[in-house]
C-alpha cells in the first residue's frame, strides 16, 4: 500500500534546518487561463503544462476561476501537482491533485472536473489508505451538510465552489478521523481525544504502514497570542502558528507501564525567522501524565521563548544602529527581523565587505561574519571570500556599541590576515 | 433476504464484450459510464479443507458474467451529483436487456485518473445496489457489480503512450466496494465449458422513444406518419430477402435437393453481393454517424465555453 505523501523539501510544515528557502509565493508562477484570470501553481505543473505535446493547454475558464479562487482565498497553504486532461485529444486540462494541510502532513485528492459538461459537479478521489473514507454516506456519521449543499446546487460559474468542497471534505474528513480512533480499543486515546478535543484547531489522524505498529497523530495548535501581530512591519501573509506533534502507539491490551508519546514542535516555516523551534526544549513528559496535564506547562514555556525572541529582534536592532559610528551606514540589512546587515569597509587601499550573519539566540550567540574582497576575484569572475568567523571575543553582557568596537578592533587585524590571503589566493 | 446475498466470488466477462466496453470508453470524448448487464451463475461448492471449516453459508457461492453494457448519451445521466440513483430515469427503465440477462452495475471510465472509486462512484454504486431491485428471478437480482476504467496518467504525451486499466469491484450491503479480478473468457481449451455455455447477443441499441412520443401524441398525423414508416420499413425488408422466397428455399429440403447444387451455389453468390452490399451501408452509416459525434462535439466545446 502506498504510504502517505512524506515530507518535501518545499513543504510548509518542513522543519529541517535547510538553508534559507525562497517564499513559497516566489517559487509559484501564474498561468494565464483562458478568460485573462490566472492561477498559481508550482514549478513542476508549469514543466508539465509547458511540454511540447501540452503547450497550447490551458485550463478552462470555468475550471480556472474555481482553482484561482481556492489558491487565494484559502487560509490554507493548498497546492496543485499534476493538472492534466480527461479528454481524448487531451486538449483541455480538467482534472488536478491537491495537496491539502492536513495534522502536519499533506492529503492528497484528485479532484475531477468534465471540461465538455462544466455544469456537472467535480468528484474526488481520495488516498488509498482512506479506501473507506464516504463523505456522501449519510450512515458513515461523518457526512457534512456543507459538502452535501456545495454538489447538489454546484453553480460552476460560482467560483467560491470549489472552496467550499474542499473545506467541508476536509472538516468531513477530520471527523471521519476521530471516529476511526474513537473506534479503537485503547483507553488512553479514548481519554485523551474526549479530554482535548475542545481546543480550537486540533487535528488528529491515524498513521498508517503495514510495516509499522499502529499510531495515532495529534497536531496541537499553541499559543492563543496572534504571532504575526507581535513583530513591527511583519511580512507574513498567512497567520504563523506553532503546534505540538504528538504520536501515540496504540495500544489495545492493558499495561501498567505506558509508553510515553513522541513529541515534537512543529511550526510554520516563516516563523524560523524569529524563533528557531528546535532550540526550545520541550518539557520531560511524566509517566502516567496526559495531554491536558503536559501542554500547560509547555505553553508558558515556550510563550517566554517567543517573548525573548521578539525581544532579541530590539537587540539586534540596537547592534546594527550600532555599526554605524564605526562602519558609516550599511549598505544593507534586514529591517523586519534583523537577522542580516552588511557594512563597506576599508583598510589602506583595501576595500572590503563585512556580512553580519544573526541566529535567533543573539546576544547569547554572537554574530556570524564573512568577509568578501571587493578587489580580489577568482577565475570564475566571483568575489573572493573569507570562511565564515565566530571565534573573535564576545560577551553578550556588553552593551551594542562595545560589541560593535570591538568587533571593528577585531577587524583592523583580521583584514590584513585575509587580504594576504587573497593575494595568495589571487597569484595561486 | 437481498441484503445477506453474499457479493459475487468472481467475475468473467467475454473477450469481445471487454473490447466492445474499452473501445467505446477510448473513443469518448470525455468521461463516460453507462449500464453493465449479465447474469448469475453459481459456482461449483469449495473444496472440502481439513481446517477448521466455517460454517457452510446458506447461499451457492456466485459469479457474474457481464454480457453487454450500454454507454449513456452524457455523463451522470442516472445519477444526481451526491451520486443518489433515480430508479425512475428514463435510461434506467427503458434500457431493455436481451433475454437471460439484467442490469448487474454499472462501469465508469476516466482518463487520467487514479484506478481507486471516487466519492460519487462509490454512492452510486450502494445506491444503485439499494434501490434498483429487479423483479427477476435471478440468483442475484441487485445491481452490484462496478467496473472501473482509466488510462494512464503518463505525463509524456508525445509518446502517445495509452495504456487502458480496469478494475472490477462488488459492493458490499455495509457499502464497501470490494476489488474483484476480472477473468476474460476466451476461446480455447482451458474455456472450453465456458465457451460451450456462451450465448451470442447482439441488442439494438436504446433508442429514448419517449421523447418522440411525447412530439407526437396530440396530432393525429402520428397513425399516418407511423404506418407510413411501417410500410417503408417493410418495403426495405423486403428487398434485403429479395430472392430468397420461402418457396425457393423449399425446394432444397426433401427428395429433390441433391439435384439443386446449383440452385444452392446460385443462392450463395447472391447472398454475397447482398452481403457487400450490407457492408457498405454500414461503412456509410457509420461515417455519418462520426460526422454527426464530431459535429456535435463542436457544439458541446463551444456550450461550455472552450472555444
Amino acid at each position: 500500500m502506498p504510504s502517505r505523501p512524506t515530507a518535501q523539501p518545499d513543504l510548509i510544515w518542513s522543519d529541517s534546518t535547510e538553508p534559507d528557502q525562497v517564499a513559497p509565493t516566489n517559487r509559484a508562477s501564474k498561468i494565464v487561463a483562458h478568460s485573462g484570470t490566472s492561477v498559481e501553481v508550482s514549478p513542476g505543473i508549469i514543466e508539465l503544462l509547458l511540454s511540447p505535446s501540452m503547450a497550447a493547454d490551458t485550463l478552462p475558464p470555468l475550471i480556472a476561476a474555481q482553482l484561482n479562487h481556492l489558491l487565494s482565498n484559502s487560509p490554507l497553504p493548498i497546492k496543485v501537482d499534476q493538472i492534466r486532461s480527461g479528454c481524448k485529444s487531451a486538449q483541455y486540462p480538467d482534472r488536478f491533485t491537491l495537496l491539502i494541510p492536513f495534522c502536519l502532513d499533506f492529503i492528497k485528492w484528485d479532484f475531477i472536473f468534465n471540461a465538455l459538461y462544466p455544469s456537472v459537479a467535480p468528484d474526488v478521489v481520495f488516498s488509498p489508505e482512506d479506501a473507506d473514507f464516504c463523505p456522501l454516506d449519510v450512515e458513515g456519521g461523518y457526512a457534512s451538510t456543507v459538502v452535501k449543499n456545495s454538489l447538489v446546487d454546484w453553480n460552476s460559474k460560482d467560483s467560491t465552489r470549489l472552496l467550499a468542497l474542499v473545506h467541508g471534505l476536509r472538516d468531513s474528513y477530520l471527523n471521519y478521523q476521530k471516529k476511526r480512533i474513537g473506534e479503537l480499543d485503547d483507553a488512553r486515546l479514548k481519554f485523551e481525544i474526549n479530554t482535548v478535543f475542545s481546543r480550537e484547531g486540533i487535528e488528529v489522524c491515524m498513521v498508517p504502514g503495514p510495516d509499522r505498529p499502529e499510531e495515532v497523530k495529534f497536531a496541537v495548535p499553541l499559543l492563543d497570542t496572534d504571532l504575526n501581530k507581535l513583530v513591527l512591519g511583519c511580512p507574513w501573509k498567512t497567520e504563523q502558528k506553532i503546534y505540538l506533534q504528538v504520536v501515540f502507539p496504540v495500544i489495545r491490551t492493558y499495561s501498567s507501564t505506558q509508553t510515553a508519546p513522541r513529541l515534537k514542535l512543529v511550526s510554520s516555516s516563516d516563523l524560523k525567522s524569529l524563533l528557531s523551534i528546535e532550540d526550545v526544549k520541550l518539557p520531560p513528559w511524566l509517566d502516567g501524565m496526559c495531554m491536558a496535564e503536559y501542554l500547560p506547562t509547555l505553553e508558558d514555556n515556550l510563550n517566554l521563548q517567543v517573548v525573548e525572541s521578539v525581544a532579541s529582534i530590539g537587540a539586534r536592532r540596537r547592534f546594527i544602529e550600532a555599526l554605524a559610528p564605526h562602519f558609516g551606514r550599511p549598505l544593507e540589512a534586514d529591517p523586519v527581523f534583523c537577522r542580516k546587515a552588511t557594512v563597506a569597509a576599508v583598510s589602506g587601499t583595501f576595500n572590503f565587505l563585512v556580512s553580519f550573519s544573526f541566529s535567533t539566540q543573539f546576544p547569547r550567540q554572537q554574530p556570524t561574519l564573512t568577509l568578501q574582497s571587493c578587489q580580489h576575484f577568482t577565475s570564475q569572475g566571483a568575489p573572493l571570500a573569507s570562511s565564515p568567523i565566530n571565534d573573535y571575543p564576545w560577551s553578550p553582557r556588553w552593551d551594542a556599541s562595545q560589541m560593535a568596537e570591538r568587533i571593528f578592533d577585531f577587524l583592523v587585524d583580521e583584514c590584513l590576515n585575509f587580504k594576504k590571503h587573497c593575494q595568495d589566493t589571487q597569484q595561486g | 433476504m437481498a441484503d445477506e446475498l453474499p457479493p459475487f466470488d468472481k467475475i468473467s466477462i467475454p473477450g469481445p464484450v471487454l473490447a466492445a466496453i474499452l473501445h467505446s470508453c477510448s473513443s469518448s470524448s470525455g468521461d463516460s459510464d453507462g449500464l453493465l448487464f449479465g447474469r448469475a451463475v453459481p459456482l461449483p461448492p469449495h473444496e472440502p479443507v481439513d481446517d477448521v471449516t466455517p460454517a457452510p453459508s446458506p447461499f451457492p457461492t456466485l459469479a457474474a458474467i457481464i454480457t453487454s453494457h450500454l454507454p449513456s448519451a452524457s455523463p451522470t445521466s442516472f445519477f444526481d451529483p451526491l451520486g443518489h440513483v433515480d430508479p425512475n430515469s428514463p435510461f434506467l427503465c427503458c434500457s431493455s436487456p436481451s433475454p437471460g440477462s439484467h442490469l448487474i452495475g454499472w462501469f465508469s471510465a476516466r482518463r487520467r485518473s487514479p484506478l481507486r472509486p471516487s466519492m460519487r462512484e462509490r454512492a452510486v454504486s450502494l445506491s444503485m445496489f439499494k434501490t434498483v431491485i429487479q423483479d427477476s428471478t435471478d440468483l442475484h437480482p441487485r445491481p452490484s457489480v462496478f467496473l472501473l476504467l482509466s488510462s494512464s496518467a503518463s505525463a509524456n504525451q508525445a509518446l502517445h503512450a495509452h495504456v487502458e486499466y480496469w478494475q472490477a469491484f462488488v459492493i458490499r450491503p455495509g457499502g464497501a466496494l470490494e476489488p474483484r479480478s476480472v477473468s476474460i473468457i476466451n476461446v480455447g481449451p482451458a474455456f472450453r465449458g465456458q465457451y460451450g455455455a456462451y450465448i451470442p447477443e447482439s441488442p439494438l441499441p436504446w433508442i429514448p422513444w419517449e421523447l418522440k412520443r411525447g412530439d407526437d401524441e396530440e396530432g393525429e398525423r402520428w397513425s399516418l406518419n407511423g404506418l407510413r414508416q411501417v410500410v417503408h420499413e417493410q418495403q426495405l425488408l423486403d428487398a434485403s430477402t429479395e430472392g430468397f422466397e420461402i418457396e425457393r428455399l423449399g425446394m432444397l429440403v426433401g427428395h429433390r435437393a441433391a439435384e439443386c447444387t446449383s440452385e444452392v451455389e446460385n443462392l450463395y453468390k447472391k447472398m454475397l453481393v447482398k452481403l457487400k452490399g450490407l457492408a457498405w451501408q454500414v461503412e456509410e452509416s457509420n461515417a455519418r454517424v462520426l460526422e454527426q459525434e464530431n459535429c456535435n462535439l463542436e457544439l458541446r466545446k463551444k456550450l461550455a465555453g472552450l472555444e
